[in-house]
């Protein structure tokens, strides 16, 4: 006993001081750190349901993630912006989709947390206006959407795979097809 | 080449003749991973910095106290902790570049460059030469990732971004440089090119020098 205190207190001293400096650092920061997420999904809902004033959470049964109304200015209902996540290639994939005030058509999907392979899977994440996403917009929300691989013409719902990155394509899809499917039927009518 | 004698020198050879990226070759999964800009390489490289000199600060001042067969698990166990901190402080401040950067800045956490500077010089050093010898690497490894992420965002990006949240960002006339037209260079087989390059003409200079001394 006297030679495991010998050999080890400074390991045990160490580490209850650095559970301190972290457990200090955890709760200084994470007011900050939460506010930062919110306003990344705030701007994410912003951007899939186009028009949205202000969002706010609806409880819809079956489906344990945030589902939010949207509503423009005049109090009309944008839409809905669904926080989606499942599994990627290297770890979660946390994305927000947006769906028409029918529920009938995609408005727009935002990858707001990935770790996929930066320079491939990554583009799942794109911005811009030729961005990977941007297929996603107008798609019907009614039927799946279908994944394909350097396909020339593109059928309805139908979405062109990153080269190199197929499985995180694949997910993209699986996850948007998911939630759709658990919320859309389920939406309060607005 | 001298075993560095004094505090300044220690310094310095960090920053060139014992670079730790291009001269060690050390840290080469986050060299190749974030030197795609220089916002990601600066921030980074201030990660590794800060985490460097905590590290060796610790391993230092406790230098004769620790047991030699937990000397690895002592700087494991600080280096995570630092790394933790960091990668807080960069998720509350930097929060778009802290995405970008997303697990690289954990990984720290088994860079090499780090725990070598603990085994080689703080556990064995005072306490002014680990701080000399941990801002000369960190200095050194910000350089390196400096260097090639200009060169790579130059040619990849047609432009140069030091702090986006500034406006510290600057971009090529798309009439003189079509900006994307080497996006390969921001891409992983860019990294490889950038640092062979690089590590090339480091070399090059190393070897006059060595001729010119002696």
């Amino acid at each position: 006993m006297k030679k495991f205190i010998n050999e080890s207190w400074l390991v045990l001293v160490l580490g209850a001081v650095f559970a301190v400096l972290l457990a200090g650092a955890q709760t200084s920061f994470s007011g900050r750190i939460k506010e930062n997420q919110d306003r990344a999904l705030n701007e994410a809902i912003g951007e899939v349901v186009p028009g949205t004033e202000r969002s706010e959470p609806v409880p819809i049964a079956g489906y344990d993630r945030d589902v939010f109304k949207c509503q423009g200015g005049d109090g009309r209902v944008a839409g809905w912006a669904i926080d989606a996540v499942g599994l990627g290639f290297a770890d979660k994939i946390r994305l927000v989709i947006g769906l028409s005030a029918d529920g009938g058509t995609i408005t727009g999907i935002k990858v707001i947390d990935n770790v996929e392979t930066p320079g491939l899977g990554n583009k799942i994440a794109g911005e811009g206006e030729d961005a990977w996403p941007e297929q996603f917009r107008g798609l019907k929300a009614t039927v799946k959407v279908v994944r394909v691989k350097q396909k020339r013409d593109l059928a309805r719902n139908e979405i062109q795979a990153i080269t190199g990155a197929t499985i995180s394509s694949d997910a993209v899809t699986k996850i948007v097809n998911d939630a759709i499917e658990r919320v859309r039927s389920k939406l309060p009518t607005p | 080449m001298a075993a560095p004698t004094t505090n300044l020198q220690q310094f310095k050879s960090g920053l060139l003749d014992n670079n730790p990226v291009l001269v060690q070759l050390l840290g080469m999964c986050p060299t190749l991973a974030v030197s795609n800009s220089v916002e990601n390489a600066l921030v980074m490289g201030a990660a590794v910095i800060f985490v460097l000199t905590m590290s060796n600060l610790i391993t230092s001042l406790l230098r004769n106290k620790i047991q030699p067969h937990v000397r690895i698990l002592i700087f494991t166990l600080t280096i995570a902790t630092f790394v933790t901190i960091a990668d807080l402080t960069l998720r509350a401040y930097v929060f778009e570049v802290s995405k970008k950067l997303g697990p690289f800045v954990p990984l720290i956490i088994v860079n090499c460059i780090i725990i070598a500077r603990a085994e080689m010089v703080a556990i064995k050093s005072s306490v002014w030469r680990s701080l000399a010898d941990a801002w000369g690497c960190g200095i050194g490894f910000t350089l390196a990732l400096c260097i090639l992420a200009s060169v790579r965002e130059l040619l990849g990006s047609g432009g140069i971004t030091i702090l986006r949240d500034a406006g510290w960002a600057w971009h090529l006339d798309a009439k003189v440089f079509e900006p994307h037209a080497w996006v390969i260079m921001i891409m992983p087989p860019g990294a490889f090119l950038t640092l062979g390059i690089v590590i090339g003409i480091v070399n090059q200079i190393r070897a006059r020098g060595a001729k010119g001394g002696a």
